[in-house]
């Protein structure tokens, strides 16, 4: 995992694809202050399959939305990652982006679990994904009642 | 046991359900009871880490009523229909472990020889959730029951016994799902990673 922060932004051994495409992040990305490439084994075997991943479990739902676009290149990320908070690299991993390390952590531990569970799934007679309107129900009333929770520790 | 001995004990579940990796965050919930009328539940929206008694809510298992200011899980409801249904359940763990949940996403109970349900879908903290899952308890009496696209809740007589049967379908669903990869591959001994490889080839890169 590489975590970035906005605050400590200092990439080094790292390719300028990647470079560009953090600063890009944290320029259009108001929300993002943590940046998190998540390499782990079932999240790295979606990223080498370049598909998209629709959210089969409830609190994937709740933190990503309706589903987890796929790039091929670091380079190709423009735009993709405005609104939504995560976002697959073909062969790297996926990018999580959050208010905080802690967020951007959850976000990660849902995709691996979302990911297991598409695997698994081929495996025991397929899976069944979250309706659209539904993940995005479930994902407006999660940020509804995080934002209100943000609000009264203010 | 006392009422604050019990909190106590659901703080300490609480710390012990994070280490072994069965709950994260705020998500899942998990209650002990404490007389034929109420029983306890962890909060709504706390991480586990650093709950501390006071912050355990009392419910009332004929209304669900409970008493302070601190909301209860959203989920009291499927944890109440289960107390009121059967008197040797003592204590409910709701979990969003990995391998179960993973499971979960089919829909389909894991078959022998474990033999465990899944309850059908409904959105959670919702009352459907709360009846699909009280139905199956009643039809199959199985203490672990999944729950579709969500998670799995389990049942015992003490905490202890709860969160020990939730370690135990974590094993079982890996199993489940190894066992059925192995079948369909070939590979009597193929383990996680070959399992990745194999989705990869055949079902992913093939399907371009």
């Amino acid at each position: 995992m590489i975590k970035i922060t906005r605050s400590k932004f200092k990439l080094t051994g790292v390719s300028s694809d990647l470079n560009s495409a953090v600063e890009y992040i944290l320029k259009y990305n108001h929300k993002c202050n943590v940046i998190l490439l998540s390499n782990t084994k079932f999240t790295m075997a979606i990223a080498k399959s370049g598909r998209t991943l629709y959210p089969m479990l409830d609190d994937m739902a709740q933190l990503t939305g309706t589903s987890i676009k796929s790039v091929q290149s670091y380079s190709a990320i423009k735009n993709k990652l405005n609104r939504n908070n995560a976002l697959f690299i073909k062969d790297e991993g996926c990018l999580c982006c959050g208010s905080d390390l802690y967020e951007a952590q959850a976000l990660s531990m849902v995709i691996e679990k979302g990911s297991m569970a598409k695997i698994a799934a081929s495996f025991i007679g397929g899976g069944k994904k979250i309706q659209t309107h539904e993940a995005f129900l479930m994902r407006l009333i999660y940020l509804f009642k995080y934002s209100r929770k943000s609000k009264r520790k203010e | 046991m006392t009422k604050e001995s019990l909190k106590e004990n659901l703080c300490r579940a609480g710390r012990e359900l994070v280490e072994k990796k069965l709950v994260a965050r705020t998500w899942g919930n998990f209650s002990v009871r404490l007389s034929v009328d109420t029983f306890l539940i962890t909060p709504s929206g706390r991480t586990y880490e650093g709950l501390k008694p006071d912050e355990i809510v009392e419910i009332n298992t004929k209304n669900s009523s409970y008493t302070g200011s601190i909301k209860p899980s959203s989920e009291k409801e499927m944890h109440r229909k289960i107390y009121n249904s059967d008197a040797s359940v003592n204590a409910i763990v709701h979990t969003h472990q990995f391998w179960a949940s993973a499971v979960s996403a089919s829909q389909k109970s894991i078959s022998a020889p474990y033999n465990i349900p899944c309850a059908p879908y409904a959105l959670p903290t919702t009352t459907a959730l709360a009846k699909s899952v009280h139905k199956i308890f009643t039809e199959s009496k199985s203490k672990v029951i999944l729950l579709s696209n969500h998670g799995a809740i389990c049942m015992g007589g003490s905490i202890k016994e709860a969160i020990a049967l939730a370690e135990k379908l974590e094993e079982d669903a890996r199993s489940f799902v190894l066992t059925q990869y192995r079948d369909i591959s070939g590979h009597p001994d193929g383990t996680e990673n070959e399992m990745i490889d194999y989705y990869l080839n055949f079902y992913e890169i093939s399907n371009d």
